[in-house]
Parts: C-alpha cells; structure tokens; sequence
C-alpha cells in the first residue's frame, strides 16, 4: 500500500514537471491564438529550437563535457539564450510567413504555419543532422545536490529546476498580464482586436510582443525538457507542440490560466497513465484526451462557450 | 468658433473593388456637434472607417487638426485626437469596468490627471460607479453605452466619433442618451454622430450631412434639414 | 451565345484523357531502366493521392490531417487481407475494395466524432488521430502481433487479376495509372455533380450552404470519408507494389508531401492537382543531390505559395486547357472603378430590354397587378408565427412576437435598426433557436428545424450582408440552390446514370431560366462570371435566383434593395411583385426603402424593440403616430 503511493506521489512530481513545460508551449499557442485566432503549428518548433539553442550554448562554453563557467551562470545562461534565440524566431516568422496573410483566409494561415514547421525541421535536420544531440550535464550539478529524498519520493536536481523555472516564468507572465499595461494592451487585443485599435493600442506592436513571450517561454520548455532529459533531436518539436497545443485546448483556447491549468492536468494524466499502461502508449493517452476534449467540450474545461453572431 | 479639427477632401473609398464612397467632402469646427445621416448601405460607417484609418482613401485626403492622417495607422489617429464609441459599443468583455475605463485612457501623457478624469466619469455616469469591477459583459446596454462614451472621452479626444448610439437602447434610454450627448458636446467636446435616429439627432446637432449609395446628397444646418422635403426621400430612399 | 455555359461538362476534358492513355501506354516503354519505372508508378500514386485530398481540402476545404493514416489504413488492411501475416489470401479485386472501404470507414467514424468542429480543431483532430495511428502501428506487434511493428508486413500474394499476373514492373505501372484514371473520372464527375456544387459550396459559406438546403453536416462527413476512401484505395495499391507496409510509409512528411501538390496545383482545381503530383514526383528524382534539402523546400513552397499565389502555381497559365482560370469581366462606370450600385457596363444593352411594365409600378402599379397577375393574397396562413421570444445575454432581442404571413401575400416588415426584424429571419430560417413560441409551417412546427430542414421544407431567404458563394460563378451559385432538389447520389454521379444526366440537364435549364428573370443583366458571359467580380446589385439579384432555385413557397427577403440607386430599386420593387404574381412565392420582406414598401405590400408590419408597434395597410400604418416616432425619431418636429 505504501509503495503504491511512493509510486503514485513520484509519478505526480514526474506529471508536474512535464506538466509545467506543456503550459510554458501551451501560453504560447493560446497567446497566438487569442490575438490572431490561428494555431500556430510552427509553435513546436521553436520548443526545438530552444532546446538546440541550449545545447549550443553548452558546447561552447564546456571543454570535453567540463564547463568552463560557473555552473548556475551556465544554466542561466542556456535559459535566457534559448528563450531568447526563440522569441527572435518566433519574430521572424510572424513577420515573413503570418503577417501577409492577416486578411486571407484561415486555411492559408494554417498551411502556411505548417510550411514554416516542416522548414525550420528540416533546416535543423540538414544542419545538424538526425542524430540526438546528448547534453554532458554530469559536471554541472554538484554530486550532493543530484536528487532530494522528500519521504519515499526522489526529485532530481533538474526536476526541482524546471519546476522553479516554470512557476517563476508564470508568476511573472502573470503579473505582466495583470498588472502592466502592456498586459492589459494583450488582454484588450485578444478580446477585441478592433476596438483596442480604436483605444489607441497599436495592435500590430502587440501581436508582435504576443509571439515574442510565447516564442520565448516555448523556447525556455525546450532547453528545460533538453537538460531533464539530457538530450534534444530535430524531430522533438512535433510532438511537443501537439502536448503544447492539447494542454491549451484542455484549457480553453485563448484562455492564460487556462493553458497553465491545462497544462498541468495533461501532464499529470500522462504521469499517470504511464502507471498503468505501456509507457509507449503515453502519447495514445494524451491525443486521445485532446480529441475527447474537443468533441465533447470544444470550449475547453475552462472556456466559455460563445454564440457565433450572423 | 470655425476652427476646423476634422476635414475629408474628396473623399473616395473602396471595399476591394466595389466602390463605396464618392467624393466626400466634409468639414467639423471645434466645438460642433454634427450628425451623419442615410440610410442602411448609404455608406455611412464606412465614412467612420476611413477617418480611423480602418478603410483608406482611393482619392482625396482626411485632415485632423490641418495634418493629412490618411495613410496613418488607427492607433496613430486615435493617440492624435480622434476617438470612437463604436457600433454596438465594443466594450472589453472579460475586462472590468474600470480596466476598460483604464485601456481609454491608457495612451494618455498626463498620467496624474487620469484618476481624476475617471472620477469625473463616475460624475457624469453615476451607474457605472456601482459596477466598477463587474466585467465588461455582464453590464446591461445601457450601462455598456455610457462605459463606451466614458472610455472614449477619457482619452481626451478633439473629436469624439458616435456610431449608433441609440442602437438596441430602449426608448427611455433613448432620450437619455441624446441628453448626455447634448451635454458632453456643450462641455466643449467635438462631436460627429452617425444615427439612424434622424429627427432626434438633428433637434440636437448643429449640422448635419445626409448620405445616399456613398455620395452626400444633402449638407446643411440641423434646423433646415428637420424640415427640408428631400430629408425623408433621401433617408428612406422614397417619399413618405 | 454558345461559348457560355450551354453545354453541360459531365466527362473530362479530352486533352487529359489523352494525357492518362499516353501515360498508361507509351511511358513505360520509353524509360531508360526499372528506377524510372519506378518513379513512374510512385507518381501515379500520387495523383491518386492528391486527387482524393483535393476532395477533402480543395472542393470541401477541410483541412484533413488524418488523410495519411487513412492511406495507411488501406495499405495495412491490403497487408492483412492478402499475405501469410493472418493467413488470409483473398484476391486482389476482392482486397482492394474492402481497403477502400475500410479505410472511408474508418473516416466517416472520425468525422462522426469531430466534423462539426470549426476548421482548425478538425485539423487538430485529425493530426492527433494521424499520431495515433502511427504509434499503434509502432506498438501494436506485442502482446499479439497485429502491424508487424516497425518492421512492418511484408510479401505479399502475387497479384492476378481474372487471367492476367501482375510481375513486372510495366505491369504495375499499367495497374496504378489505370487506377489513377479511375481516381480521375471519380474526382471529375464529382466536381461536376451536385455532390460538388454542394462541397464547394459548403467551402465558400457554410451557413449560406445550409440555407439553402444543403445538410452541411452530412455533406462534409461524405467529403470526409470519399477522401479516406481515396486515400485507402491509393495505400492498397500502394503496398502491393511495395510489395511491404511500414510504419513510415505513412509519416507526417507524407502528408506533407501530398498537401504540397494539391496546394502548388491549386486547391480544388483537378488538373492543377494533377500537375502538382507529377511535378513533385519527379522534381526531387532530378534535383537528387539536393536531397537533404528537398522537405525544407517544401515547407518554403507552402509558404510562398500561401503568400503569393494561394490558388496555386498553375491557376492562370495560359494555353494549358482547364488550368486557365476564368476570363474576368468586371462591370466598371467610365472611371474604370467598379460602382456598388450601378450597372454602367451593362445598361446600355439593357434597359431597352427591360419589360417597361417592370418600371411602372409606383404609377402603375395596379394596372400591371390586374393585367399579368396569376397569383393573389389568399387568406389562408402560410406561416404562423406564434409568441417568439429570443434574449441576447440581457437584451430581448425578440419579444413575444406573434402574427401570420398569408398565402401568396407580400408582407413588409419594417422598423428602425436593432428592432430585431433580421433577428427573426434569423429564427424562421432556423438558424438561432426561440427561447419560447413556434413558428408553424403548413401547420408543421419548424421552431427545431435546422436551416436546411427549413429550406428543404419551401422557405428560402437571403441575407442582409449578402452571403455569396464568391469563388463560383453566377450559375454555379443559382444550381447550389438546386441541391435540395436533386437527389443524384454517389453512384448516380460517378456512374452517370440516367437519373444523373436528366437532373443535369434540368439543374442547368432551371439555373438560367431563374437568371433570365433579371432581363439580360446575369445572362450571358455573366454565367461563368464570378459573383465575387459582380456589381452589388446584380450580387444582390444573384442572391435571389439561388434562393428562388430551392422552388420555395416562402421568401424572406432581407433589405434587398440595400445599396441600390432609385432605377435599381424600382426595378427590385418591380421584380418582387412580380415574384409574387407571376410565380406564387409567398414574400416577407424586411426593407428601409419606403416607396419600395409601399408599393409591394398588402400588408406592413412595424417592429420595434422586438416586438409589433402597428401593423395594417401600408397607408394605415405610415400615419401611425408610433411608427413615425419609431422609425424618425422622438422629437419628430421640435418646431411645432
């Protein structure tokens, strides 16, 4: 009995921590979605192109796996180059393949988002090739602070990690959102883009700013997925990005909080199902709570349904 | 007394091919209150539109305050002086009154003075004092009416835009309405109006210009246009 | 006159019959080795492919991301059904239909759960979906083995067809482009079907689509499932000459692959489609060592083409027959602009046509009631509109409305902005729900109809903001209206049956003769003109004959003189008459144009604040103190 619930309790710790990265990618779909009411399919690659920027950064500054820096100034580092390297992806891509098509109809934004996806995939594939990149994080961590022994439950170092940076990043988006008034300019598109217009908010800066957060806090889940896992391919976006988006929808699209609480319940759910069924069948899992949801409450657990005016 | 904020020179617009403004010409004077009038179609909103840069001018050229705004962004005209209460006022619905209050004012310099300004709105609009933080779609119509005007004043405007102010009122609200315009524009703020409330909003302006398929086809002071015989052909696109 | 429209196009073009015979019988023998064939083979699987996510994404405009795992599906259930896998060995024509429909089944069992979603969640959907399957064909090899896992399924049954065996490379080459002209003739007749008219229709406005009849629910879900059906088909014949079945046949890259053609091609357009798979097939075979670079090219291509030619990169090249796109002959006044109102290019020729009777009527109008007049206002309800109430949020939007429109009566409602008049049609035409009361038809209660069960039932309507197909023509639009009155089905239509041929040719006769009821202004060159290129009036007439080609008994007409200049509007007024006298439609209008009001209506009812303020002739009700406070304004003369 107890060892059932040291499995359970680890396995929540283990849902949590994915559960934070999928509302970090979840915000940034929502985001998007809230101010230009398309999904953003590219979005998954600037997860990857996170964890890459991070894994970069590691190599440049580490001489045969030994850093050559502070070790909590590196790992900021990576964090902030990623989130960095992504937000400014994400710009580029808002500006070539989204804003063109602001007035054209909604199939082409999305086949043009899915263009920018398959391009930066395979520009990475080419570039750096299919093989898993490994993160030689071993010198990193000091050997006492590996894992934590909380009762029968073990936490890792990066798992303590990730979860802190996760809240950190949502604590301060929401302050952002809430008390700021480039928050409140957010806020006001994403419910009206037309009328913030008319209240003087210049929309396009905001739209802007809108993918540069949620490029930002998708690359901030890739480099802190790359350095729990200690590795990072080309192909992770995909999938990621689909999580990223199922947490959103189980949220309500649109919604902040409830992309985070979305994101949270999925990661759990997977946690937990990995305890009873194949961990191959994870992924069955989580896809099949995103059709469910969608049929069943397309609204989300949290949105509200609207009435479509003719 | 005629110093004019607001001119359209030779107005043409367009809705990708179709044309629907023709050679628009109009001047408001500070201080005025002007109304817009026509019937559905007539190319009225679309007069609004092109102000706010929402749709551009194929021809001719709107000027605020002597500056040629046609080729300006809507958030540029708005910061320079125009404001709108938008068709079916717009309001922020999952934003409270006083964030939507807030947004109004948001763009403005004299940061200090905003607080005041707000309270002064409570002033002119008690109701919404009693609402402060309910959100924006709960309030009644008539409540998300006087949020849309007071949002709109807070940011200073040289011109206020009306678009159907009295659309979805009732009939007491109505006449309520056309009070508190009548009040704002004797405060000294500029007004140019689009009714469909033609005889109401003509007892209350001090001119006005009548519509029809894009062109205007009546200008004149309010008082001759209430009893002018084209009025009602031109407006209902017949005689009575 | 015959250049426009008068022939019906039912078979494919012959230029692209050629194309396919050249393909089956010279191709083969003129490539230098078996890689070329090959290549040959591939590229005729995918114009299979692409062709039958035309269906889907371009008629329909769904955007289907499960259309790979459906080909997947039908390669995995050939693999099954004709390898020692299961043991199971039945015959290829036996094999290949069931793979088709297993395949379409399992799309219509998806699009059960999920069609009704708005466009991008159906994408999520089916992208899921796609994962899904992918990873149980991945898994699904223990604890019992279904997929074979990544190894897949391989060795397959040698294929006979009757006497014939399928070995050499010639052979299957022969087989997959026959099956590809299959795909062909099914795509082309479908297009031009009713079938089509509907997808296409759906794809441009979905509400519109169901107002006039057309179950849009239904239809997406058989758009759905023929291109699962298609794609199922396609992956059959796929893995028998593979010869194996993995996994990764059926990637995500794929799908990309084949969304590629389709949009380079144009979506919607076949033989753009058709070019686009050719193309893409070859293409990478002759850039080999850019290899590694071809799926970002891709991706790039689907951006740029977005961006810069959205209906693809072969909609307008000239000379290729049916790649061109239409000849566009926008009306313009002398300026060159087009002109909301007016029909400059046209009224020259026009206006001596126009029967002079039609612009008499506010003088004449009785006169022209009496002489041509088969229909009167009989006093027999039509539609019985009983206690309707409907609350927006707070606002009542209708309030306790309750009254009667006669048979064969044209009745006027009237009243300032916001009354709540569009609000009603709204209700009848069964697109919002009444909280309370009923709206009885021929003594049926159709408050829970859906809008085409109402449209079906004999009332058509038409929109305030005018809801056109835009992309299609004139007449393309007018035989939508005619959806519900055909029954032509999916084998009526790709078989082109008897039945299918009669209601062709009678969709096609109804079509203009509704058009000739506007004189000459939509006849003509205007047939294959797109509504999009139209002036406003005449996208205002064309609204009408689509609406007046579901046969109705009832009408509702929402401001259809809005935008109109006085001879326009005399004319409308002329031609709703004469829809009444002429064809027995029974007619609410909703209209702001007085004079028009007054001379079409036998009777005009006020609203105001969702309710009835007056109703009566219109003489009794223009001197109601009320209405003229309603609709001018309080107030009305400050000066007395």
């Amino acid at each position: 009995m107890e060892d059932i619930f040291a499995q359970l309790s680890q396995q929540v710790i283990n849902g949590i921590t994915l559960g934070g990265v999928y509302a970090l990618i979840a915000i940034g779909y929502t985001m998007v979605y809230g101010v230009l009411s398309m999904l953003n399919f590219a979005h998954g690659e600037l997860y990857m192109i996170g964890g890459f920027t991070g894994w970069w950064v590691l190599q440049l500054f580490s001489v045969n796996h030994v850093p050559v820096m502070n070790a909590a100034l590196l790992i900021s580092l990576m964090i902030i180059l990623s989130m960095g390297m992504s937000a400014l992806l994400g710009l580029v891509i808002e500006r070539v393949a989204y804003r063109p098509l602001r007035n054209a109809p909604r199939m082409n934004l999305l086949l043009s988002s899915l263009g920018v996806s398959i391009f930066i995939q395979n520009f990475i594939l080419y570039f750096q090739g299919a093989k898993v990149k490994v993160f030689h994080i071993s010198h990193l961590i000091p050997e006492g602070m590996r894992l934590f022994h909380v009762g029968g439950v073990v936490v890792s170092f990066m798992r303590v990690l990730v979860i802190s940076v996760c809240l950190v990043l949502m604590a301060g988006l929401t302050l952002v959102i809430k008390r700021t008034n480039i928050g409140k300019s957010i806020r006001a598109t994403a419910q009206d883009i037309e009328a913030a217009a008319f209240m003087g908010i210049d929309t396009d800066k905001i739209i802007v700013i809108v993918f540069l957060i949620g490029s930002a806090l998708g690359g901030a889940a890739g480099v802190l997925v790359s350095l729990l896992f200690t590795q990072v391919d080309y192909y992770v976006g995909f999938q990621a990005g689909l999580k990223g988006f199922t947490a959103a929808v189980l949220g309500g699209i649109g919604s902040i909080p409830g992309a985070m609480a979305g994101g949270l319940l999925l990661g759990v759910c997977e946690a937990l199902a990995v305890t009873f069924f194949p961990s191959a069948y994870k992924d069955v899992v989580a896809f099949t709570i995103l059709i469910a949801v969608l049929v069943l409450r397309p609204q989300g657990l949290l949105g509200e349904k609207s009435r479509d005016k003719v | 007394m005629t110093e004019p904020i607001l001119e359209l020179k030779g107005v043409n617009a367009c809705y990708g091919k179709i044309q629907v403004l023709y050679n628009i010409n109009m001047v408001i004077n500070r201080g005025e209150l002007i109304c817009l009038l026509g019937g559905n179609a007539s190319g009225k909103s679309t007069t609004l539109k092109t102000i706010l840069g929402i749709v551009r001018p194929t021809a001719g050229a709107v000027f605020l305050n002597g500056d040629t705004i046609s080729k300006k962004p809507t958030n540029y005209i708005v910061r320079n002086g125009v404001s709108i209460v938008p068709e079916n006022r717009r309001i922020f619905p999952r934003m409270t009154v006083l964030e939507n209050l807030e947004i109004g004012a948001m763009h403005r310099q004299d940061r200090g003075q905003v607080n005041q300004d707000i309270e002064s709105m409570f002033e002119l609009f008690p109701r919404l004092k009693t609402r402060i933080s309910r959100q924006g779609m709960v309030l009644s119509g008539g409540e998300q009416q006087m949020l849309a005007m007071a949002r709109a004043l807070l940011s200073n405007p040289d011109i206020l835009l009306m678009d159907e102010p009295s659309m979805g009122l009732s009939p007491a609200l109505v006449d309520q309405q056309f009070e508190i315009i009548e009040n704002i524009n004797k405060k000294g703020t500029t007004i140019l109006m689009v009714e469909q409330n033609a005889n109401m909003a003509l007892s209350i302006a001090d001119r006005g210009y009548v519509l029809q398929t894009g062109e205007i086809v009546l200008a004149d002071d309010a008082d001759k246009l209430l009893n002018h015989s084209g009025m009602q052909q031109a407006y209902l696109g017949g005689e009575l | 006159m015959t250049r426009f429209s008068q022939q019906l196009k039912i078979g494919p073009n012959a230029g692209m019959v050629v194309f396919f015979a050249l393909a089956l019988a010279l191709i083969p023998s003129i490539l230098p080795n078996n890689y070329w064939q090959s290549i040959f083979s591939i590229t005729g699987v995918y114009v299979m492919l692409a062709l039958g996510l035309n269906m889907v994404a371009g008629f329909t405009g769904l955007l289907d991301l499960a259309y790979i795992a459906f080909f997947g599906i039908g390669g995995y259930t050939f693999a099954f059904l004709s390898s020692d896998h299961f043991g199971l060995h039945l015959p290829f024509l036996l094999a290949l239909p069931i793979c088709a429909l297993t395949a379409g089944a399992s799309g219509f069992l998806l699009g059960l759960t999920s069609i009704r979603l708005r466009g991008d969640y159906l994408a999520i959907v089916t992208l899921a979906f796609s994962q899904i399957f992918k990873l149980l064909l991945l898994n699904l090899d223990a604890p019992v083995n279904i997929t074979g896992g990544v190894n897949g399924i391989y060795g397959f049954d040698m294929i006979r067809i009757f006497f014939i065996r399928i070995i050499s490379p010639e052979n299957y080459s022969t087989l997959i482009w026959t099956c590809a002209l299959l795909v062909f003739v099914v795509a082309f007749r479908l297009k031009a079907s009713r079938i089509g008219r509907g997808w296409n229709a759906i794809r441009e406005d979905e509400l519109a689509a169901n107002t006039i009849g057309i179950n849009t629910t239904r239809m997406k879900l058989y758009s759905f499932a023929t291109g699962a059906m298609i794609a199922g088909f396609a992956g059959a014949v796929f893995v028998s000459f593979q010869d194996s079945v993995f996994p990764n046949n059926f990637d995500f890259q794929q799908l990309v692959i084949v969304y590629c053609m389709v949009i380079i091609g144009g979506l919607g357009n076949i033989y753009g489609v058709i070019a686009g798979a050719v193309v893409l097939s070859i293409l990478p075979e002759v850039l080999r060592e850019y290899g590694g670079l071809r799926m970002m090219i891709y991706g790039g291509v689907l951006v740029a083409v977005m961006i810069v030619r959205p209906r693809g990169l072969f909609s307008s090249i000239p000379g290729l027959p049916g790649l061109t796109g239409r000849v566009k002959r926008p009306d313009k006044d002398e300026t060159g602009k087009l002109r909301a109102s007016t029909d400059l290019y046209y009224s020259r020729e026009t206006k001596s046509d126009i029967d002079l009777d039609k612009c008499r009527t506010d003088s004449g109008s009785n006169s022209m009631a009496g002489a041509g007049a088969k229909f009167v206002r009989q006093n027999t309800p039509l539609l019985k509109i009983k206690n309707l109430v409907l609350n927006f949020g707070g606002l009542r939007a209708i309030d306790d409305l309750d009254f009667n429109l006669h048979t064969n009566e044209i009745l006027s409602i009237i009243g300032p902005n916001g009354a709540g008049k569009s609000t009603l049609f709204n209700i009848i035409s069964g697109i919002y729900k009444s909280d309370h009361g009923q709206v009885i038809y021929k003594d049926m209660d159709i408050s829970s109809h859906t809008p085409h069960m109402v449209a079906k039932a004999g009332i058509a309507r038409t929109f305030q903001n005018l809801r056109l197909f835009n992309d299609l023509s004139v007449i393309d639009n007018v035989k939508a209206g005619r959806f519900c009155r055909t029954r032509a089905f999916f084998l009526s239509a790709v078989l082109n049956t008897g039945l299918n041929k009669r209601e062709e040719r009678h969709t096609h006769e109804r079509a203009k003769e509704i058009l000739s009821m506007f004189g000459k202004r939509l006849t003509g060159y205007r047939y294959d003109q797109q509504v999009s290129q139209l002036s406003y009036a005449n996208r205002r007439r064309v609204e009408i004959a689509r609406a007046m080609a579901t046969d109705p008994r009832v009408l509702l007409l929402d401001e259809p003189s809005a935008g109109m200049n006085p001879q326009e509007t005399r004319e409308m007024t002329a031609f709703i008459k004469e829809l009444r006298d002429r064809f027995g439609v029974t007619i609410l209008v909703i209209e702001h144009k007085l004079n028009l009001v007054k001379a079409v209506s036998d009777r005009v009812i006020v609203m105001d604040y969702g309710r009835i303020i007056a109703q009566g002739s219109y003489e009794d009700v223009a001197k109601d103190p009320g209405v003229i406070e309603a609709y001018l304004g309080k107030k009305g003369n400050r000066g007395d």
